[in-house]
């Protein structure tokens, strides 16, 4: 049976049994306890401010590809071996990348073969340093007014110690954009050209607009 | 900024009406409307368009909304107490025009006023050259008021609903939408109030264009003159 098979046969049950007891306790932990990993939308980095939805937490946008950006750092003094990183229910699997060479990216999948994880294995990360991970993902879609916070369970293993783990979330909200500008920009800006023009009237001589 | 419908939608509806308000500016100015209707009663004299008790309302209107929207959403209960206040002068406007002018019929749109509309949008698209005379309020003015009518009735019903069983704005933020009733009062606020303060937008954009002057000018002293009066408006259907 097996979990290895589960997952595509390529993690170790014995990694795989302590991932899996890792993501329990990492999901029923409050987030922050362990804090060695973020995962960072593309879109906060780029267009929006982070928590620009309602919290202040890393924000995407719903129903977009996106790229999450994982990164680790040893904060032990034992190298780091692998990274597991669980995404949420809904989100649907496009690419996985690390800039680091030697790292060998292993997609895991759910019992019904929909990819729910991607481990890196075959290189180490120093104590003291840091490895940036990418994941791209099909963003849920939120409801018409509902945005949703997910969390990314994220697992660290090491040579001959306990492995760590955090819990990351993302808030998932509606589109806020409008012609590639964010859409409360625009309208206060057309508002006050609206204004501007009303202005402008004045000085145009003899226009009965 | 809104708190249940999505912002694309509620800042959409400003930005839509902006852009047309834009249009309809850029198009005025390369050209004019101009009257090409004969008048048919000429007036006399200086005619008193709007009386003290209805100038007071629309000015008293004007500041309590900008106060309803500026004390949003930071002190709630000073947005329930102008909206109270609003209701109030509400109260006055339709005791003293409906049941004292007895004017009810002049903010019904009637035939008229949608074939002035129809030349004016012609002429707007230039297919037609004529423009008519203008009315005190037109069929754009009436609508705006029937809204307002719609609009503040709905606000009322789901701001009441939400101060007193759904008030979100004392729960965390990711718990807003469990005390949310399947009708969604909050999404409905957001949706008719950022069309209102489209409208809004509107109503001061057409007030502050130059051809309207004299009615701004009415709305601020009570009188037209009877030259503007002549030149521009149907005097029979001023008062």
């Amino acid at each position: 049976m097996s979990l290895s098979r589960r997952f595509g046969g390529v993690a170790h049950p014995y990694r795989t049994a302590i991932a899996l007891v890792l993501l329990i306790i990492i999901s029923t932990s409050s987030s922050g306890v362990f804090a060695s990993a973020t995962v960072e939308p593309h879109y906060t980095h780029c267009c929006l401010p982070r928590g620009a939805g309602h919290g202040p937490i890393p924000t995407s946008i719903s129903g977009i590809t996106d790229e999450y950006e994982i990164v680790i750092v040893n904060n032990r003094n034992v190298s780091m071996t692998g990274v597991v990183v669980y995404f949420p229910a809904g989100f649907a699997f496009v690419n996985a990348s690390v800039g680091g060479g030697g790292w060998v990216t292993t997609i895991l999948r759910d019992q019904s073969g929909i990819p729910a994880a991607v481990s890196w294995n075959g290189s180490r990360i120093l104590p003291g340093a840091n490895a940036t991970f990418m994941l791209t993902l099909h963003n849920p879609t939120v409801g018409l007014q509902l945005s949703g916070v997910y969390d990314f369970l994220v697992a660290q293993l090491y040579v001959n110690a306990l492995p760590d783990g955090s819990r990351d979330p993302v808030e998932i909200i509606q589109p806020i954009r409008l012609f590639g500008i964010d859409s409360s920009a625009l309208a206060f800006d057309s508002i006050a050209i609206v204004f501007v023009l009303i202005a402008l009237q004045l000085v145009l001589p003899r226009r009965k607009l | 900024m809104p708190h249940g419908a999505p912002e694309l939608v509620a800042y959409g509806i400003l930005v839509l009406f902006s852009a047309f308000l834009i249009v309809h500016w850029m198009r005025r100015a390369t050209r004019p409307a101009s009257v090409t209707e004969p008048v048919g009663r000429e007036l006399t004299g200086d005619l008193t368009a709007f009386d003290k008790v209805q100038r007071l309302f629309h000015w008293a209107t004007t500041v309590v909304l900008i106060l309803v929207h500026s004390a949003f959403p930071s002190w709630v209960l000073v947005h329930v107490i102008f909206s109270g206040l609003l209701a109030g002068l509400l109260v006055v406007h339709v005791t003293w025009d409906v049941g004292k002018l007895r004017a009810f019929h002049r903010m019904w749109p009637r035939l008229q006023d949608a074939r002035d509309a129809l030349l004016r949008g012609k002429n707007f698209l230039s297919i037609a050259k004529q423009y008519p005379r203008m009315s005190k309020y037109d069929l754009f003015m009436k609508n705006f008021h029937i809204y307002l009518i719609i609009s503040f009735a709905v606000l009322a019903v789901t701001g009441i609903y939400q101060y007193l069983y759904a008030p979100w704005w004392t729960v965390i933020w990711f718990l807003h939408y469990q005390i949310e009733p399947a009708w969604r009062p909050t999404v409905i606020h957001d949706i008719f109030g950022f069309s209102l303060i489209a409208l809004l937008i509107g109503h001061v954009y057409f007030a502050f264009l130059k051809i309207n002057w004299p009615l701004l000018k009415a709305m601020t002293f009570g009188k037209i003159s009877r030259d503007e009066a002549n030149r521009r408006y149907r005097p029979d259907e001023l008062e």
